[in-house]
């Protein structure tokens, strides 16, 4: 496996980020469970929420919180005044990731206009989000490695994502948000002779996800480009993905990037996205509500009050649902989630798929 | 590279009462943080088996959180009264 950015930094660097890692694994385990406690017992007495509206006002009297809050928030923050600074002083080293690749192709447009809506919040409070400096993708790259700890950098939960899939080979694989690649290098890793594709909105990103797929000995084409207007000619691939970017779009971007999804999949071709659905518990949903507010993500409950299967229909995707994900052990929970103490997003797969082309019955006009 | 003070778009949001309260916990975390680093270094010195420091950042993050929680040393009538849990008389 090739080097990363974490690879880099010095031992009080790597103290550091222990520091971080320890702090979310506590506020995820005791704090999170505290919570609950405070939860089950007010509505023991209170009687249990109906509602998602009533569930929120639940969780805010529950005294701990705001301190779950905070923590949330605050580990964030905090987390990336480390990062950045981690990444500035070893830009000397850093610096070089970003090299044109060899074997992979990192397709720049210094034309592309980032539109407003991606513009003017910082998506997960990173400052400058993933494009605003050549530095922020690797800023991106070390941040994700504080929140998965000890699951093989990272790669681990793509990996098993791209496991689900059905087919035993794919022509070509588009994977819509690509990021540094984390997402897409699995897909080629698993199938080798596909064309694989990742479209991003973020230059610095593409250029350090070719790095990275070069490094692995992957030959993937990072595309500088808009999920909802790709560029890639009408019916000309055969699975269409993406993980963790549905949620940052809003509703009518969201709604361009499913057209945009149908009009490149081939007839027969498959659509899986991971991303995140409610779970039926409303504690949980709850929390997470406010988790998006928590963490500037404020399209994802619009995510998931989106009516998937009216609206894919719309632009001729059928079949369209949410399934369960366990992102433990990769395993599709069609029966919903099973109880588990810790907190945890709540990863869930969106499938649905193009109809194979009708065959036109002999005769027909 | 990033200068994140240029991002900075009014104040964070409070969540522990005050922005002033917010601010002052978010100090104790990042001193905790040092700590760790400085407590690491120490065991490095005196020749321990360097596992003990996540060890040792972990726990010293137990106690943080312990005394910094808002309810901590009140939890009990705090959460009592909020919850009217007391036990009745
Ligand atoms: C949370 S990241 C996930 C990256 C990657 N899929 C992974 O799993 O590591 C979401 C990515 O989607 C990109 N993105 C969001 N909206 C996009 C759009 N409309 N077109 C292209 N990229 C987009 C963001 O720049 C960001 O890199």
């Amino acid at each position: 496996m090739a080097r990363i950015a974490l690879d880099t930094v010095g031992d009080d660097d790597r103290r550091r980020i222990d520091y971080l890692t320890a702090m979310r694994k506590l506020w995820s385990t005791d704090v999170f469970g505290r919570l609950r406690a405070e939860f089950d017992a007010l509505a023991e007495r209170e009687g249990a929420p109906a509602t998602l509206e009533e569930a929120g006002e639940l969780v805010d009297r529950c005294p701990s919180y705001g301190w779950f809050g905070f923590l949330e928030r605050g580990a964030q923050v905090l987390k990336w005044r480390v990062v950045n600074d981690v990444v500035e002083r070893n830009w000397d080293a850093l610096g070089d990731d970003l090299r044109p690749p060899h074997l992979s192709r990192a397709e720049l447009d210094p034309d592309l206009e980032l539109p407003a809506w991606y513009r003017d919040h910082d998506i997960h409070c990173q400052p400058g989000g993933v494009w605003g400096a050549d530095a922020s993708a690797l800023v991106y790259e070390i941040g994700t490695q504080v929140l998965h700890v000890g699951r093989n950098r990272g790669l681990e939960l793509h990996r098993r994502f791209t496991a689900t899939f059905p087919g035993e080979t794919y022509g070509r694989i588009v994977d819509m948000g690509s990021g540094f690649g984390k997402s897409t290098r699995p897909f080629k890793e698993r199938y080798a002779d596909a064309d694989v594709i990742g479209i991003e909105f973020s230059g610095p990103c593409v250029r350090l996800a070719a790095t990275r797929a070069d490094d692995d000995g992957l030959e993937i084409t990072f595309r500088q480009g808009d999920a909802s207007a790709t560029g890639l000619p009408d019916a000309s691939t055969d699975v269409v993905t993406g993980t963790m970017v549905l949620h940052e779009m809003p509703p009518d971007v969201l709604r361009a990037t499913f057209a945009e999804t149908a009009r490149i999949l081939a007839p027969g071709g498959i659509v899986r996205f991971l991303e995140f659905t409610r779970t039926g518990d409303l504690f949980r949903d709850a929390v997470m509500e406010d988790h998006a507010w928590r963490q500037n993500e404020p399209f994802m409950p619009g995510l998931m009050e989106f009516d998937v299967e009216r609206e894919l229909a719309a632009v001729g995707l059928a079949g369209a649902r949410w399934v369960p994900f366990d992102e433990r052990t990769g395993a599709e929970l069609p029966d919903g989630y099973p109880e588990r103490a810790e907190w945890h997003l709540p990863w869930a797969v969106l499938e649905a798929h193009k109809p194979a082309a009708e065959t036109v019955e002999e005769g027909a006009a | 590279m990033i200068d994140i003070d240029e991002f900075a778009e009014g104040p964070e949001p409070a969540f522990l009462g005050s922005a002033t309260v917010d601010q002052l916990a978010a100090m104790v975390l990042t001193l905790g943080m040092e700590l760790s680093v400085l407590a690491a270094r120490v065991a490095e010195l005196e020749d321990r088996d360097p596992a003990t420091d996540s060890q040792s950042a972990s726990s010293l993050l137990t106690r943080l959180f312990a005394n910094l929680r808002p309810s901590s040393g009140h939890s009990r009538p705090l959460v009592a009264e909020r919850l009217d849990l007391a036990p009745r008389a």
